[in-house]
């Protein structure tokens, strides 16, 4: 018998889901499903513009997390669910690329950062990305609240230009300005931290 | 660096600056959800101000000062002029600009002209446009010196050479339907900015640019 039985997914809180996954009750992903599956959908559609794909690496991030919990205990579960989807998003982008340039936010978002980053594959020195994350978190963390938000919906969740600017109320040229700044102050910032390469 | 292992960093970036931008996109969400249950009381509101102020204030206003406007309408028409024809915007900032180029007569184009306050001759910039109902076309023109800031318009880093003119291009919007391009460029100490987009053949806006370009 399921132990949830509530009509609204939303009902149910994120530890409730979690304690479902380390109890190792099956009904943890229809939970997740019915409370993030639209959330993990579009931002799968974001970077892959692809239905099928986005369907398939939905099912892949429920199975990851199902694998992952236990032993990990995630304390922000959306964040972590967030994690695992865009990582496997990324990996079928970089799959599919091969085959055809694929007209998504990501591709478009990667293209603004020419010139900082490059399409090659790196040459001798690979910095490593867990690393590399972690300064690219302190200096989101140095961010103001608005240039925070232009920076992880931009390159965390390749949400559009349009979007970004609704949301935040100010123009698309004001949020282009903004990510050429952001592009700007982020090389500096690495190349102080010596891990631009 | 590349792509890749940039996009692979970004996917360690911390997990309570996920969960607090997602809050933050929850929240004003919702903000805006009780926005739009507020807008009949805002309506009802705004619409009592007016009848108020039909039936009281603007009469009164009438009378007592001749007239209205304001300070900001003013400041505005003392630091834009619009001409009707090329021949009297030339009359004003000569004929050194790429907008010489243009055929004038094949559509029809505003003119207007930003300058220091009640002084067309000490001029900014220009804005040449013509929108017809399936596109738009509209040329800036930033005289020295002007704020390199404010008028970028381009954040492509993508470049083409039209007429050995080095020149940025960015496409604002493709999205199978519309089309919408930003370019800039230097000509001559001047700052050009070109925006033009449409629902139809993109030809169109190109060969306006090449006509632009002199090419």
């Amino acid at each position: 018998m399921e132990k949830y039985n509530s009509t609204n997914p939303a009902d149910i809180s994120d530890a409730e889901i979690v304690n479902l996954y380390w109890l190792r009750d099956e009904t943890a992903i229809k939970r997740t499903d019915e409370k993030y599956g639209k959330f993990l959908y579009a931002m799968a559609l974001n970077i892959l513009h692809e239905h099928r794909d986005c369907e398939e690496c939905r099912n892949d991030t429920y199975l990851s997390t199902w694998n992952a919990i236990p032993p990990t205990k995630p304390v922000l579960f959306r964040a972590f669910i967030a994690q695992i989807m865009r990582r496997t998003a990324i990996n079928r982008y970089y799959k599919n690329i091969g085959k055809r340039k694929i007209p998504s936010e990501l591709t478009v978002s990667m293209e603004e950062c020419e010139g900082f980053i490059s399409e090659e594959k790196s040459s001798d020195e690979e910095i490593d990305a867990r690393e590399l994350g972690r300064l690219i978190s302190d200096f989101v963390r140095g961010l103001s609240p608005k240039r925070q938000y232009i920076f992880m919906g931009r390159f965390y969740f390749a949400d559009s230009v349009a979007v970004i600017a609704k949301e935040l109320k100010i123009t698309e040229s004001a949020v282009y300005k903004e990510i050429k700044k952001l592009r700007k102050d982020l090389k500096i910032f690495l190349e102080q931290k010596e891990a631009y390469v | 660096m590349n792509q890749k292992n940039f996009n692979e960093a970004i996917g360690y970036i911390d997990d309570d600056l996920v969960e607090s931008y997602l809050s933050q996109k929850e929240t004003d969400i919702s903000e805006k959800s009780k926005q739009g249950r507020r807008k009949p009381v805002k309506w009802f509101l705004a619409a009592a101000c007016i009848c108020f102020a039909v039936i009281f204030v603007i009469p009164l206003a009438l009378i007592n000062l001749g007239g209205f406007g304001s300070e900001d309408d003013g400041y505005y028409e003392s630091t834009h002029t619009q001409v009707k024809t090329y021949d009297e915007l030339s009359a004003i900032i000569g004929n050194d600009t790429l907008l010489s180029n243009l055929d004038f007569s094949s559509e029809e184009y505003t003119f207007e002209v930003e300058h220091e306050p009640n002084n067309v001759s000490a001029y900014h910039s220009v804005s040449v446009t013509s929108t017809a109902e399936d596109r738009f076309f509209n040329v800036y023109v930033y005289f020295p010196p002007y704020d390199e800031d404010e008028t970028d318009f381009c954040f492509s880093g993508n470049f083409k050479v039209i007429n050995s003119v080095k020149v940025e291009v960015d496409k604002i919007r493709d999205d199978g339907q519309d089309y919408e391009y930003a370019l800039q460029f230097y000509y001559n100490g001047c700052k050009y900015v070109v925006r033009g987009g449409g629902n139809e053949n993109e030809t169109e806006f190109w060969n306006r640019v090449s006509q632009l370009m002199g090419e």
